[in-house]
């Protein structure tokens, strides 16, 4: 097999599997369920017609820039909504499929096991990235309408234009995603242990959750740079004046280590694993 | 790799330099001219991030969640980031970095803004009094926001029979830096039990302050760059403009009661306080009246969350009166029923023989 059908055959591999991620009516629903946090959030703000209070997380900001919507939407959604959206995509991944006896006819086809593993993490990521662009697309839009946009204020209280906000709202938007990366990798090893699909999303968000816990717990803070979360709302480091890198990078070493222990362990599983049903 | 590709795409950087190294070596240098290089240093500009960490045994404020706040008094308790521009005399810019929050202090010239991000407020001070320090304008709270700060704060409350010497050599933000301890004499009655500072070998600057408390062996306090950087900063960072929405507050100028070494949050410009004792078992008592429900500068939430707090400190009482009782690992404080506050870096029972 020459090297370019063998690209081809992965892009190949990749786009069914993304049709099959993308397809399914459930997850079609959870996309609108993620889009529809921001737009409640712009809509309630404006109804209610307030100046923004003093808050955390950009929230005091919304008022004055609807890209605040978005930001203030992806720190709320970090907690909950997006780890549970990877949790159920990497439920669906493996365990569901040999609970429903449909890997075992994936594992017929002269694919090997390493490469499906391979093609079924970068569709996890690749739909993580999907939830995160549909939150934060649907606050730009949502905010916008509710409250204009223009030059955006920073924490630091300098502005910046709308294109510069753009682009770090995009660098933001990737900072999130390499994070719930890391989460998927998380998912992707407990996927390979069970054939209950329950079991592995239930399991995925709970590790998500505890680690929020902990994460708020001050008598643990020698913990708190290991916790995966920890770093997750280093993204707003973006929206300071200029940009403070430091979280950011401790955030992604982090997010790589985790990724490459849980994928790992998950390809070490998944090679031995016998696939009865 | 998948894994590995798809996060080292989105990353890249490098890893932070942590700041604790091997000793370098560098020509001796005496403890006497350490002191004197402390009070010159050679720079007027720099970009840095400061990290502040306190463990001063204070009871733990209501914060709620785990999230790190942006509001100045934060400074005095836990880990903290700042980050310090300064150029020249009178031109300098301290961010104290909360969880996606930030208030900042900007000074230039006479002109001094505070902007929080939280409240989405500024104050605008403008101060006549001509800039005498090289540094930024201290926080509200009377919290070293640089390392250097931190020196002057000390060096102001030494005494002649500190003890004065050098521990050898260190690397602290990527610089070599030459330790001076003081410790305080055995005559002193007090809880402190030695300062070190880390001067830059070239710039003379103090980098970090470590204050360790009398029996007890992490750092009561410390402050230091975790990465510094001797070059100008952007001339706009220190040039503040209002934006849109926000509420701004002009504020009176300060007493001169505001420049008295600030060593409590709730003590700010009351009337003339009484001093103790010198050196390093001073003890400041200060009559403060109502003062903790009209502190200036504080909001109410924070007048109740310093009544509640209060309510929370143990009742003592003595030949001197009776009152609440604070004791930290680097002072103590007692707030009496008649409304005076004493305050030093001693035992109680000194501040009993104060306020006798």
């Amino acid at each position: 097999m020459s090297v370019a059908s063998g690209v081809s055959g992965w892009f190949r591999f990749l786009g069914s599997e993304l049709r099959l991620v993308f397809g399914r009516r459930r997850n079609q629903i959870g996309l609108l369920v993620l889009a529809g946090i921001p737009v409640m959030l712009a809509v309630t703000l404006r109804l209610s017609g307030h100046q923004g209070e003093h808050g955390p997380d950009f929230f005091s900001s919304i008022t004055s820039n609807g890209i605040f919507v978005a930001l203030a939407a992806l720190s709320v959604e970090l907690t909950l909504f997006l780890p549970l959206a990877i949790a159920i995509l990497a439920g669906d991944a493996i365990a569901s499929e040999a609970n429903l006896g449909t890997l075992r006819y994936l594992l017929t086809v002269p694919v090997p096991r390493s490469r499906l593993l391979a093609v079924k993490y970068v569709a996890l990521v690749i739909g993580g990235l999907a939830g995160v662009a549909v939150v934060a697309v649907a606050g730009v839009v949502a905010g916008g309408v509710a409250f204009g946009l223009g030059p955006v204020t920073t924490l630091s209280g300098i502005q910046i234009g709308m294109g510069v906000a753009s682009v770090r709202l995009l660098l933001a938007m990737l900072y999130v995603t390499a994070g719930l990366a890391a989460l998927a990798a998380i998912g992707l090893f407990i996927s390979t242990l069970t054939e209950q699909p329950i079991v592995a999303m239930v399991a995925t968000t709970a590790v998500s959750t505890l680690m929020w816990i902990l994460d708020a717990v001050p008598q643990l803070a020698f913990l708190h740079p290991w916790l995966l979360v920890h770093h997750w709302p280093a993204f707003g480091d973006l929206f300071r004046q200029p940009v403070f890198t430091d979280g950011i990078v401790a955030g992604l070493w982090l997010a790589l280590g985790y990724a490459v222990v849980f994928y790992v362990a998950a390809w070490a599983t998944f090679i031995r694993r016998d696939i009865t049903s | 790799m998948a894994a590995a590709s798809t996060v080292a795409l989105l990353g890249g950087g490098a890893v932070v330099a942590t700041s604790a190294q091997a000793s370098p070596s560098l020509p001796p240098r005496t403890a006497e001219q350490l002191l004197v290089d402390v009070q010159s240093p050679t720079v007027q500009a720099l970009s840095g991030t400061v990290q502040t960490s306190a463990d001063l045994g204070l009871p733990a404020l209501p914060t709620g969640t785990g999230t790190s706040s942006s509001d100045p008094t934060a400074l005095l308790s836990g880990d903290n980031t700042v980050r310090v521009w300064l150029d020249g005399q009178d031109r300098s810019r301290v961010s104290v970095i909360g969880s996606n929050e930030e208030t900042s202090i900007i000074h230039n010239g006479s002109d001094v803004w505070t902007y929080s991000s939280a409240d989405r407020t500024a104050k605008h001070l403008t101060a006549n009094r001509t800039a005498t320090e090289h540094q930024p304008t201290p926080v509200p709270s009377g919290a070293p926001t640089t390392p250097q700060q931190a020196a002057q704060q000390v060096l102001a409350a030494m005494d002649p029979s500190t003890t004065v010497t050098t521990s050898g050599t260190a690397r602290v933000a990527g610089r070599d830096a030459y330790e001076l301890v003081l410790t305080p004499a055995a005559t002193e009655d007090t809880l402190v039990q030695s300062v070190t500072f880390a001067i830059d070998a070239e710039t003379h600057l103090v980098l970090d302050v470590t204050v360790l408390g009398k029996g007890v062996d992490k750092p009561a306090l410390q402050v230091g760059y975790s990465k510094i950087d001797y070059t100008s900063p952007d001339a706009g960072l220190f040039t503040f403009t209002a934006p849109a929405g926000t509420t701004v507050q002009e504020v009176a100028p300060p007493t001169q009661a505001d420049k008295q070494a600030p060593t409590d949050a709730t003590k700010t410009d009351q009337a003339k306080p009484t001093v103790v004792g010198d050196g390093w078992d001073t003890v400041v008592v200060t009559k403060t009246g109502s003062a903790l429900t009209s502190t200036s500068g504080t909001d109410n939430a924070q007048a109740q969350q310093a009544k509640a707090l209060l309510d929370s400190l143990p009742r003592v009482s003595g030949d001197w009166g009776s009152g609440r009782l604070l004791t930290g690992t680097l002072f103590s404080a007692v707030l009496t029923d008649d409304g005076r506050v004493a305050v030093g870096a001693v035992p109680a029972d000194r501040l009993y023989a104060a306020l006798r």
